[in-house]
C-alpha cells in the first residue's frame, strides 16, 4: 500500500512540473546569476521607458509654455501698438448712413443721401465721455434753394457719477420719447421716415444739462431722465408756422429755461414703457407769455414667439402738446393776422412688424414685414393747420445686422391740404 | 386736454426731483455688487419680481436682452476691445444701462472679439 502512494506522488510530481512540455534548453536550471542578470535587464528597460515617458510630458509643458510666450509676446506688441497711438485707443468713429429714392404726389421724384458721423472719445481710465454727431445733408425746397447742409446733432460731456447716475451737458439727445432716443438711425428704424409727429412736435436735441440712469429692482429695470436745457422756440412771425415749436433753434428766446424728464419702466427685458414730460416758456421777449406743456406716452414689445417662427416688433408711441390760446400777429402786420386759436397739437404713431428669424431659408428669415399708423393733429385755425394721418407698408430686407434695404408705400390722408401718398425705397447702413 | 389754469411746473419739476433723488440715493447707496465669480450663473428667470435684488446675467445674456431690444446685435470682432469699451459707455447713456450691465456687455464683446 505505501509502495502504491509512492508511485502515485512521483508520477504527481512529473505531471506537474513547470518544466514539463519546454525545449530542453529552456529546461535548464536558472543560476543565481542569470536570475540576476535578467532582474538587472528588466529594471533597466523600465528605466529607460520611464525617461522615454518624461521626455514627452517635457516637451507637452514646454510647448504649453511656448504657446503662453506667443501669447505674451503677442499681448506686449499689442500694448506697444496701443502705447503708439496714445489718445486713438479710446476715440471711435461710428454713425450711420442712408441712400435712397422717393416718389411722393404733388412733388417731383427725387433721390435723397445723408451721412451722420458719430465720433465718441473716452479718456482712458477715466468715467468721462465726449460725443459728437454731425448730419451731412441735402436740403432746399427747390431748385434755386437746393444746397448740402452739416448740422451738428450731439456734443456733449457725461461722467459716471455711480453705477445707476450718470451727469452731462452740453447739446445731447433730448430723452422725450423712445423714437428719436432708439429708433431713429436708419439702419435701425424699420421705416424709412419719421413719424409725423416725431418730425413736428418733438424734441430732439437741445442744449442744456442732464442727469439720467438706471435702477434695477428685482426682475424688472427702472429707468429715469432730467434735463434742463434752452428749450424750443416760438415762431410767431411765420405766416405758414406762426404758432408752431422750433427745435433746431438752440439759443433761448428769453431767461426761461425748459425742464423735463422721462421715467421709463422694463417689466421684462423685451418690453419698456415710459412716460416723458417737457415745460417750457417758448416765447420770445415782446410776445405774451406762452407756457409749452408736452407729454409722451411710450411702449416697446419685442417678443420672439417660436410657435409663429419669428421676431414680432411692437412700438407706440404718442405725443400731447399744449401751449394754450394766444393771438398771432395781433396788429395784422405781417400780414396774416390777428389769428387767435388754442394752440394743442396732438400725434404719434403705432407699429408692427414681423421678421421670420426661425425659419431655415436664409433669404426669407431675413424679410422684415413692416407696418405703421402714424398721425399729427394740429389746429385748423392756425397757419399750416392740419390733421394728416398715414398708413405705411413696408418690406425690408437685412443685408447684413447692420444694413438694410427698405421699401416702404405711405397713404396719406389730409383734411385740408392735397393727400400725399409716396413710394420710397431706403438703404439705411450703421457705421 | 383739460386746461391748465395753474403753472404746474413747480409741483412736476419737485416731482421728478424727488424721484431721481431717491433713485440717486437709493442707486448710488446700494452700489456694492458682489463679485461675479460669487455668483453662480443663471438661466433666463422665468418669473416676475417687482423687488429684491436683480439675478446675476451673463455678458452675452445683457448684450441680448439690452441692445438687441432695438437694434440687431453688431458683430463683436466688428470693432476692437478698446473700442468697444467707449462704444458700450455710449449705449449706456443711450439706453439707461447701469454701471454693471455695461461692464459685462464689455467683457463678453472684448472675450468674443
Amino acid at each position: 500500500m505505501h509502495r502504491i502512494h509512492f508511485v502515485i506522488f512521483v508520477v504527481g510530481l512529473f505531471l506537474l512540473s513547470p518544466a514539463r512540455g519546454q525545449d530542453t534548453a529552456t529546461t535548464q536550471p536558472v543560476s543565481r546569476q542569470e536570475f540576476d542578470q535578467l532582474k538587472k535587464d528588466d529594471a533597466e528597460v523600465k528605466n529607460e521607458l520611464a525617461d522615454v515617458k518624461k521626455q514627452q510630458a517635457d516637451q507637452a509643458a514646454a510647448a504649453d509654455q511656448d504657446a503662453q510666450d506667443n501669447d505674451k509676446q503677442m499681448k506686449t506688441i499689442q500694448d506697444q501698438v496701443n502705447k503708439d497711438h496714445s489718445g486713438l485707443e479710446g476715440f471711435v468713429i461710428a454713425g450711420d448712413a442712408n441712400i435712397g429714392f422717393e416718389a411722393q404726389r404733388g412733388t417731383d421724384s427725387t433721390f435723397f443721401a445723408d451721412l451722420s458721423p458719430l465720433i465718441l472719445w473716452q479718456p482712458p481710465d477715466s468715467h468721462f465721455l465726449v460725443e459728437s454727431a454731425f448730419d451731412l445733408g441735402i436740403s432746399g425746397a427747390d431748385v434755386t434753394s437746393e444746397t448740402t447742409t452739416v448740422s451738428l446733432e450731439l456734443a456733449d460731456i457725461s461722467y459716471d457719477v455711480c453705477d445707476y447716475f450718470t451727469i452731462g451737458g452740453g447739446l445731447f439727445a433730448v430723452p422725450f420719447g423712445q423714437y428719436h432716443n432708439h429708433f431713429d438711425p436708419p439702419w435701425i428704424d424699420k421705416f424709412p421716415d419719421d413719424p409725423l409727429a416725431f418730425d413736428a412736435i418733438a424734441p430732439t436735441s437741445e442744449v442744456g444739462f442732464f442727469a439720467k440712469g438706471a435702477i434695477p429692482s428685482g426682475t424688472t429695470k427702472w429707468t429715469y431722465d432730467l434735463y434742463a436745457t434752452n428749450g424750443p422756440n416760438l415762431i410767431t412771425n411765420d405766416p405758414n408756422a406762426a404758432g408752431q415749436l422750433n427745435f433746431d433753434d438752440f439759443t433761448d428766446l428769453n431767461n426761461n429755461k425748459a425742464f423735463g424728464g422721462r421715467i421709463g419702466f422694463l417689466p421684462f427685458p423685451d418690453m419698456e414703457m415710459g412716460y416723458s414730460i417737457q415745460f417750457s416758456n417758448p416765447n420770445p421777449d415782446g410776445f405774451p407769455n406762452v407756457h409749452a406743456f408736452m407729454q409722451a406716452a411710450d411702449f416697446h414689445y419685442k417678443p420672439l414667439v417660436k410657435a409663429l417662427s419669428g421676431q414680432f416688433d411692437f412700438s407706440a408711441e404718442w405725443i400731447w402738446s399744449n401751449l394754450g390760446t394766444a393771438t398771432y400777429d395781433p396788429t395784422g402786420g405781417l400780414g396774416f393776422g390777428p389769428v387767435t386759436f388754442n394752440n394743442y397739437r396732438q400725434g404719434g404713431y403705432f407699429s408692427l412688424c414681423y421678421r421670420p428669424t426661425e425659419l431655415n431659408n436664409k433669404i426669407l428669415r431675413n424679410v422684415e414685414f413692416c407696418s405703421r399708423y402714424d398721425s399729427l393733429q394740429s389746429p385748423i385755425n392756425s397757419p399750416g393747420g392740419e390733421h394728416e394721418s398715414r398708413w405705411t407698408l413696408g418690406i425690408d430686407y437685412w443685408i447684413t445686422s447692420y444694413c438694410v434695404v427698405k421699401t416702404a408705400y405711405e397713404i396719406d390722408q389730409k383734411q385740408v391740404a392735397q393727400n400725399q401718398n409716396a413710394f420710397i425705397v431706403q438703404v439705411g447702413i450703421g457705421l | 386736454m383739460r386746461k391748465i389754469k395753474t403753472n404746474p411746473k413747480f409741483v412736476v419739476v419737485l416731482a421728478f426731483g424727488g424721484v431721481l433723488a431717491g433713485m440717486v440715493l437709493y442707486g448710488c447707496k446700494s452700489d456694492q455688487s458682489p463679485p461675479a465669480q460669487s455668483i453662480a450663473p443663471t438661466t433666463e428667470p422665468a418669473s416676475f419680481a417687482l423687488f429684491g435684488p436683480p439675478p446675476h446675467k451673463t455678458g452675452v445674456q445683457l448684450w441680448s436682452e439690452n441692445c438687441m431690444r432695438c437694434h440687431n446685435g453688431r458683430p463683436p470682432e466688428e470693432f476692437s476691445a478698446s473700442q468697444w469699451d467707449v462704444i458700450v459707455h455710449h449705449m449706456r447713456l443711450r439706453a439707461n444701462l447701469t454701471g454693471e450691465e455695461s461692464r459685462e456687455i464689455v467683457k463678453f464683446l472684448q472675450a468674443s472679439n
